[in-house]
């Protein structure tokens, strides 16, 4: 590494990366409790398997199907695929949301924006109500 | 870039965007009109909604965008000039022919059925896909940022993917989109990689500091790296060899319109962009004679392999894949002359006191005769695939050019229709395919590589077998006879198709009038456009 | 303190994308790409744009990874059907590959003539939301009206091309006669 690249960045960096600081600390310490749960269940908790305790879990009915690995079907994807196009849209929300509110901002720079989300809403509700007329969003 | 005045930007530079959004506002009113259509015998009123996107996009490209002089808009990230109306001609035509040539897929052939083939039920969403990629397709052409740049090649690129495969009944359909996609998803990570070098080289990501960026001091290996990685992305769009491997799947796979849009559209949109960039980073000094080799090396492969592929092939639209792939070797010649202008020993390129690059000589000639065989392409091309289309019946595509048999006994202004196209994708003279062919020529010799213009020269007339076997199918056949002196059903005249009737008149016409008579209107649009690409 | 945390991200991330690629059970390849994802978030931490790291996390480590765990669950393969382990003269054509990407990619960044990079100069608000957004609003307007049509394409593609992948009727369906109307 190039002394002028991290050198850049370690200078630009010095401030702010301690506020991030807690983060860590949270994440070590789920790490710790989790593990320690798991691994003082299996240490500690009896074992003893038998034919109806192996079976998947259904909420005390007879389980539909052998196990988890079985086929799904392809309405899951199509849902979660959906459901990622219109996340995409509230990722480009939020940054705007954090900034139209900022103090200091033309009135008339503030219009332009919402027009422009408005804009973004309005057409990605196009798409939605597409969506729902060609029955999507149906589970038939 | 100094913040702005949106005020300024809403007022002014939106126009700018009009033919950018107009196919894309055009496309979602199709896509929400066929929510609404009760019956589904017709696609002609998404087929007019088309149309009628494409023309006013083609009225506000030729009012907004045809300034002979370059300039830049909306900070910096569109740039118009004569270069970028030239360039989305052949993309308009293309969106214009294909809604006209489509309009009737699906149709019964008898006349009193009422429903129309279950697999074109997606009127709406073929046409609403067809102008979005359309919409795609313009922003690159005028894209002045590689954020943007980026962003417009991917819009065209998933509305292609998801046409490719909307042909439900063939499985083929599916394969070739699959294909297309995950290798077009791959070029993309190469792109990608590319800009990000090419901005950690220049520092900026507007294609005119590129071009004012000092690279080839410090940064050259970086920079470099970058322009090959980016490269390589566009030369996969364009379906050059080594990166054509998805090509001749996904045009076989696709319905013939959408192969049709597919080799003309996109070959357009990608070239234009990717030239833009090319002479961005030449100025910038990114460039060293080893990128010039490679596209040497590219250009060689790709018309030897496209053209030798194309020998073998039955199935018209994998023959039209293979010689698109010829074709993109031919226009990569003019890549490759482009390139050669940064190289110190020539002299097509003077830097403008205002910093800007300017193309002159050579760069000039490469970038016109690129135009114009994209114009002359475009038309050619989408002349057979309007006979093609014309000629489907209950869903029915020609699969082998055995079909075609006897063709000009039959239905002789078809016969002749795709003859013109035949000979004008061959190159022969009084077709635009000739002029274009001649004009990018001229320019690799005059940018000193006459052995790549020796080999494209010799594959050319190769291209003759291929291209002339099918003229003589269909006039010296007898109809219903096949290559092999099998049975073949005749396609029967069918007058209700007059839309597709249409885009094959047009496709002739145009390939006639711009081989022949060249309209001073295009030739000084072509011109100016190549003086103005920065 | 942010160099190291770049280089152990960095780190985090190639052994993962390792384990990815050599795991022959799909569901552990994916958890390892999870691992990944959540790298490149940590590297994006580091390279001073906590908001992408953020939404690095949410959109790839969060709703992508959901996808991937679908499509795994739709093919469910088992042992039987993954095909034969791949053979030594592939693998070694992979890795060779990835040398030569490396050394590739290598060269870019090394040799520069004696002249060294310049950081780009960035602003203390670098990177936060605010920032991003004015220059998402303003100078990339294009873009992001272009998204707008990005993602209305991808949603009529995954319409059109999902519907009909549960009607497998398709084929059978011939064109319906007079008085008929060709519903499916």
């Amino acid at each position: 590494m190039s002394t002028a690249l991290s050198g850049g960045i370690c200078a630009l960096h010095l401030g702010t990366f301690t506020a991030y600081l807690p983060l860590v600390f949270m994440a070590l310490i789920g790490i710790t409790i989790g593990g320690a749960v798991l691994a003082l269940s299996k240490f500690l908790g009896p074992r003893r398997p038998d034919e109806t305790k192996s079976l998947p879990y259904e909420c005390g009915m007879e389980p539909i199907q052998q196990g988890a690995r079985e086929r799904y079907s392809i309405h899951f994807y199509l849902v979660a695929i959906l459901f990622i196009l219109f996340d995409l849209e509230t990722v480009f929300l939020f940054p705007w949301a954090a900034s139209f509110r900022q103090p200091g901002i033309d009135a008339t720079v503030k219009l332009v924006l919402l027009v422009e989300v408005l804009l973004f809403v309005g057409v990605l509700g196009v798409g939605l109500y597409y969506v729902w007329k060609r029955k999507g969003l149906e589970w038939d | 870039m100094e913040a702005l005045d949106p005020i300024q930007i809403a007022s002014k530079d939106f126009k700018y965007l009009l033919p950018v959004m107009l196919p894309a506002l055009f496309g979602l009113v199709a896509l929400v009109a066929d929510l609404f259509s009760k019956s589904e015998r017709s696609r002609l009123p998404l087929c007019m909604i088309s149309l009628s996107g494409v023309c006013l996009a083609g009225f506000s490209a030729i009012a907004f965008w045809s300034g002979a002089e370059f300039s830049e808009h909306l900070a910096g990230t569109l740039s118009t000039s004569a270069f970028s109306t030239a360039a989305a001609m052949p993309v308009l035509l293309a969106t214009f022919l294909i809604s006209l040539a489509a309009a009737h897929h699906g149709m019964p052939t008898d006349p009193k059925a009422t429903g129309w083939l279950p697999h074109s039920l997606s009127h709406g969403e073929f046409y609403g896909l067809l102008l979005f990629a359309t919409s795609g397709m313009m922003g690159l052409i005028v894209a002045n940022d590689l954020v943007t740049f980026f962003v417009a090649l991917e819009v065209m690129s998933i509305a292609v993917y998801a046409l490719t495969g909307l042909d439900r009944a063939r499985s083929r359909a599916a394969e070739g989109a699959m294909k297309y996609f995950v290798l077009g998803a791959f070029s993309s990570g190469f792109l990608l990689y590319g800009m990000a070098m090419i901005y950690g080289a220049a520092h900026s990501v507007h294609f005119s500091e590129i071009a004012a960026a000092n690279m080839s001091a410090g940064q050259s290996s970086l920079a470099l790296v970058g322009a090959v990685l980016f490269l390589i992305g566009v030369l996969f769009k364009v379906g050059a060899v080594p990166f054509h491997a998805w090509a001749p799947d996904a045009y076989e796979g696709a319905t013939t319109a959408v192969t049709g849009f597919m080799s003309v559209g996109v070959k357009v949109a990608a070239f234009a962009g990717g030239l833009r960039v090319l002479v961005a980073l030449g100025a910038g000094g990114a460039l060293n004679p080893a990128v010039g080799w490679l596209l040497w090396l590219v250009a060689a492969l790709t018309v030897i392999l496209g053209n030798a592929g194309a020998l073998t092939q039955r199935n018209p639209r994998r023959l039209l894949a293979y010689s698109g792939i010829a074709h993109t070797g031919y226009l990569v010649i003019g890549l490759v002359a482009v390139s050669r202008v940064f190289d110190t020993s020539h002299s097509g390129y003077v830097t403008n006191v205002g910093a800007s690059a300017q193309l002159v000589g050579v760069g000039v000639d490469a970038v016109g005769g690129v135009l114009f065989y994209l114009l002359g392409y475009a038309a050619a091309n989408l002349g057979a695939i309007a006979v093609l289309c014309h000629l489907e019946r209950d869903g029915e595509e020609v699969d082998d050019i055995s079909q075609l048999a006897g063709l000009a006994k039959t239905q002789p202004k078809s016969a002749f229709a795709m003859t013109v196209a035949m000979v004008s994708l061959a190159g022969i003279p009084c077709t635009a395919g000739f002029i274009g062919k001649l004009w990018v020529f001229r320019a690799g010799v005059a940018a000193g590589d006459v052995t790549l213009v020796v080999i494209a020269l010799l594959m050319s007339v190769l291209s003759l077998f291929y291209y002339l076997r099918i003229v003589v199918v269909m006039w010296m056949h007898e109809p219903g006879r096949g290559l092999d002196g099998e049975e073949q059903q005749v396609v029967a005249l069918d007058h209700r198709r007059w839309a597709s009737g249409l885009a094959v008149g047009i496709a002739t016409a145009l390939t006639l009038v711009f081989g022949m008579y060249p309209t001073s209107g295009i030739l000084n649009l072509i011109k100016a456009g190549a003086g103005s690409v920065f | 303190m942010p160099t190291l945390l770049i280089i152990l991200a960095g780190l985090l991330v190639v052994g993962a994308g390792l384990l990815t690629v050599t795991q022959r059970n799909p569901v552990r390849a994916a958890l390892c790409m999870l691992v990944a994802l959540a790298g490149v978030g940590a590297l994006m931490l580091g390279l001073r744009s906590p908001f992408l790291a953020a939404m690095q996390v949410l959109l790839y480590g969060g709703a992508i990874m959901v996808l991937f765990t679908f499509v795994i669950m739709l093919l469910t393969l088992r042992e039987d059907e993954m095909g034969p382990e791949p053979s030594d003269g592939s693998k070694l054509g992979a890795a060779f590959m990835s040398l030569l990407t490396l050394s590739v990619l290598w060269f870019g960044i090394s040799r520069r003539g004696g002249a060294s990079y310049e950081a780009p100069r960035l602003g203390e608000e670098f990177g936060s939301a605010q920032h991003f957004s004015t220059f998402l609003y303003t100078d990339y307007v294009v873009a992001f009206e272009l998204v707008t049509v990005l993602v209305l394409a991808a949603v009529a593609g995954v319409i059109v091309l999902g519907r009909s992948a549960h009607r497998t009727s398709l084929e059978q369906t011939k064109i319906a006669g007079p008085g008929e109307e060709a519903h499916s």
